[in-house]
């Protein structure tokens, strides 16, 4: 008896020990289950739908392959440095959102994702973790803040021409995509599938009301570039008594601004800038004191969304947002700011602002994020990575098929400028259902980023719109703004051994 | 006297089984506990971002405490030391009001002459607040009192033609700092009152009743009775208070990494030591982030802790006992030497 109660004590202490470590272990095992339950719901679903569309999609891709492209037209093959015996593409995320719609329409079949479930900010910690854990991962999404990183470090990222796939094959993507996607040495390690051009969506109502505007081409006139605008902003201010600003924040202001920089933040290890961002601070001080800023609002704050209300304690605050493309889509920030609440996916009538929006293009050619697929140097299914890569960012059949279905502005200039001919699409966030894809066209073909882009940039816009923010509301000069930017930019910066003056 | 079955009997031990049972539990602790506190040590002798995981010696320390030849450094420094400043100022803003209105009311729920009704209703209720999450106190104090126009506080002084205040502030000089230091001051004393009181309750009850008694009968006043007799009496457990509350409050994290209401960063003036290392060690990519700057913070908070500590425990030691002990030794000590000088054959 006694001894059958010490082996049970044992027993239990031996159980609680191990309990206490299975954290520690490799959490594939674990997860594989559930992975493969949903994974099999996945696969099942997408082959419906692939099964469905599938013969569309022949008579489609053949009709088209004969005019298309040589450069595009076949499938990247593998240079052979990469291993190809893995049995599933497995791509590692932070939102299925899009990957969902991808799986639907790319041709790779046995494609799998992990998302590790977290914000944009965050996602490259959870990376680096799933990384080091050695589970397996062969391609990867990046957010732009921080896709430079990834592209700069060989540990974590191969040349897409282990893929077979070159810069030849980006001919007709947008030109900052791949100055993202190339790092410091010159080598192309990422290629996005989205253009994140941004755009200023404006109330068109205001905008009749206060401005006698009612088209978007009368209005881009009347924002056409920062003066005009910011004439425009007094006129609007004038006009609604001092309750209508023209820009809704601060660091909306910077994204569409900061793309006009002509230097890099960060140039052979040292902190440089040019009068771009003294002219910001300036600019964005004389209007915000004038009122021209919506004051006290901050980005991805309720307040953020409730300034383009027409109705509630904060209504009309706003005259328009700076948007990038993203923003624009049926749950996305435009439509936070016409009511949609994600929880209960309804409009709220309340808002008053559903369908008030118009978009053009703005003061400058800009944009704001975007997401870039890098490929893992650990990666053993070179063939169905290159077979994915080649559908999500050069093929123009899915390429298109994709933005189609989820209204979401692909890398490349052919399909959207026959997207927009074919005039197919419209958005029902928007005055008369206008078609976003014009003016997120034109912005995203202005952007110039060659040699402009660091790894550092998500970091200096944090420091640069704390600063701003705190010199707007707090006071202070421009040159202790200035200091306190530089300040803040080299403490985030000073373990990466980047030297500020 | 024992006899040999008895003898037998001491001879098994169950010792062994006293140690199986409470090993799990210390290699538990091992693993998650010691071995992360050493490599803290460890980490705030290597270097940053590239650089981290090589030697690079008291370099981390001398630059948070004393900054560099860079600006980057001098940054980091001052970043530091507004940390520092900013757990102190919060910590002795919810410390002192939380002190006071615990003794207070622990006065006044053990008094024997107030018959307060409904002792224990109060008791529970003002203890509740600990035991909510400080996530669920932040954002309920997000809804009522913050930047949001949507926060109860605005949303009145907007329907009443009111502008909106900016509770949390944005820069560490500007005169709005007040407000959002001032917000975690008053839910920090709002969360810990109620344990802080439990606390002293017990303390008072465990003072010799006749002690009161005494003092009620030769006519001392309730203000009397407080100062000669609860307050000097009580001294072991405010010690004990103090150096628990600050330990805590110099780790401060929770509330002020909580308390703000846009999506991007950390309060600036809400900024504590706890939260410096968090935002060291925890943001940014591998070539940004700083180990070693978050384990030398970690090492600094540690020893600033045990020197406070020390000065509190001593500050707060019984004099008169000291002296004694330190007599009561000097006198074995002389003692020995004389046994010692005897057996040398010696005369004293």
């Amino acid at each position: 008896m006694n001894k059958l109660k010490r082996t049970l004590a044992l027993m239990a202490a031996l159980a609680m020990t191990a309990t206490a470590f299975v954290g520690c272990g490799d959490d594939e095992e674990s997860s594989s289950e559930a992975e493969e339950s949903s994974e099999a719901e996945e696969s099942s679903e997408a082959e419906e739908s692939t099964d469905a569309e599938e013969s569309t999609d022949a008579e489609e891709s053949s009709e088209e392959d004969a005019d298309a492209d040589m450069d595009t037209a076949s499938v990247p093959t593998p240079d052979g440095t990469l291993a190809d015996d893995g049995d599933q593409l497995t791509i590692l995320c932070w939102t299925d959102t899009d990957l969902n719609e991808m799986l639907d329409v790319t041709s790779v079949e046995n494609a799998v994702y992990q998302n590790v479930g977290s914000s944009g900010d965050e996602a490259n910690e959870q990376y680096v973790q799933y990384f080091s854990s050695g589970s397996d991962v062969d391609l990867y999404f990046c957010d732009a803040d921080w896709t430079m990183a990834y592209v700069n470090n060989d540990d974590y990222s191969a040349p897409l021409s282990a893929l077979g796939i070159d810069e030849s094959y980006y001919s007709d993507a947008y030109s900052y995509t791949v100055a993202v996607g190339t790092s410091d040495d010159g080598v192309l390690k990422a290629a996005s599938y989205q253009a994140a051009g941004g755009v200023y969506a404006y109330r068109a109502d205001l905008a009749e009301e206060y401005l006698g505007v009612t088209s978007p081409d009368e209005m881009q006139e009347k924002v056409s570039d920062w003066d005009t605008f910011w004439a425009t902003a007094a006129e609007v201010y004038e006009a609604s008594d001092g309750v209508t600003a023209m820009a809704d924040t601060i660091a909306g202001v910077w994204r569409a601004y900061g793309c006009n920089r002509t230097t890099p933040w960060v140039t052979d290890g040292t902190f440089t800038y040019d009068e771009t961002l003294t002219d910001f601070i300036d600019m964005v001080y004389e209007n915000y004191s004038a009122g021209y800023i919506a004051n006290g609002i901050e980005q991805w704050s309720n307040d953020w969304y409730a300034i383009g209300f027409s109705t509630g304690t904060l209504a009309n605050k706003t005259m328009g947002y700076f948007f990038p493309s993203w923003s624009l889509t049926s749950t996305g920030q435009l439509a936070a700011a016409e009511g949609y609440d994600s929880e209960s996916d309804t409009f709220d009538e309340g808002a008053g602002t559903y369908g008030q929006y118009a978009v053009t293009e703005g003061p400058s050619g800009w944009y704001w994020g975007g997401t870039w697929i890098c490929v893992s140097p650990l990666c053993d299914n070179a063939t169905a990575a290159a077979q994915f890569m080649y559908d999500m960012t050069i093929d123009p059949d899915t390429m298109k098929e994709y933005a189609v279905n989820h209204s979401d502005f692909v890398n490349n200039q052919t399909v959207m400028a026959e997207i927009i001919a074919d005039g197919t699409n419209s958005n029902n966030l928007l005055v008369d259902s206008q078609d976003q894809f014009v003016a997120l066209s034109d912005s995203a073909a202005a952007i110039d980023l060659d040699g402009i882009a660091t790894e550092y940039d998500g970091t200096v816009t944090t420091a640069l719109v704390d600063a701003v923010t705190a010199y707007c509301t707090s006071g202070g000069t421009a040159e202790e703004c200035l200091e306190t930017f530089l300040d803040n930019a080299a403490s985030e910066l000073e373990s990466a051994g980047i030297v500020v003056e | 006297m024992a006899s040999t079955a008895q003898s037998s009997i001491k001879s098994v031990s169950y010792a062994k089984y006293g140690y199986i049972f409470i090993a799990p539990f210390f290699l538990v602790y091992c693993f998650f506990q010691v071995w992360p506190l050493i490599n803290t040590f460890i980490l705030s002798f290597q270097g940053n971002g590239i650089e981290t995981g090589e030697w690079v010696g008291l370099s981390n320390y001398s630059t948070i405490l004393f900054g560099g030849d860079s600006r980057g450094a001098e940054a980091v420094s001052s970043d530091f030391w507004h940390s520092l400043l900013n757990t102190v100022i919060l910590w002795v803003g919810n410390f002192i009001p939380q002190i006071t209105l615990s003794l207070l009311l622990a006065v006044w729920f053990t008094d024997s002459k107030l018959h307060i009704p409904g002792k224990g209703f109060f008791k529970v209720v003002m203890y509740l607040p600990n035991i909510i999450t400080a996530v669920s106190v932040s954002s309920l104090f997000l809804c009522l009192i913050s930047n949001q126009s949507t926060s109860a506080i605005n949303g009145i002084l907007l329907n009443s033609g009111r502008d909106a205040i900016q509770f949390e502030g944005t820069s560490i000089f500007s005169g709005d700092a007040g407000w959002s230091r001032g917000i975690v001051m008053f839910i920090q004393t709002w969360m810990w009152f109620g344990n802080t009181m439990l606390m002293m309750m017990s303390g008072i009850m465990g003072i010799n009743p006749s002690l009161f008694e005494a003092a009620s009968i030769d006519g001392a006043s309730s203000g009397q009775t407080l100062r000669r007799i609860t307050l000097p009496l009580l001294r072991p457990m405010v010690v004990y208070t103090l150096i628990t509350s600050m330990i805590g409050g110099l780790q401060m994290f929770d509330i002020p990494y909580l308390y703000h209401s846009s999506a991007s960063t950390i309060n600036e003036h809400l900024m504590t030591v706890a939260c410096f290392i968090y935002d060291k060690f925890h943001t940014g990519n591998e070539n940004t982030v700083s180990y070693g700057y978050a384990g030398a913070a970690s090492i600094m908070l540690f020893i600033i802790t045990i020197i406070l500590g020390t000065i509190v425990f001593r500050m707060n030691r019984d004099e008169d006992e000291h002296r004694k002990k330190k007599e009561r030794k000097a006198l074995i000590k002389e003692n020995k030497a004389k046994i010692r000088l005897e057996k040398q054959g010696g005369v004293f």
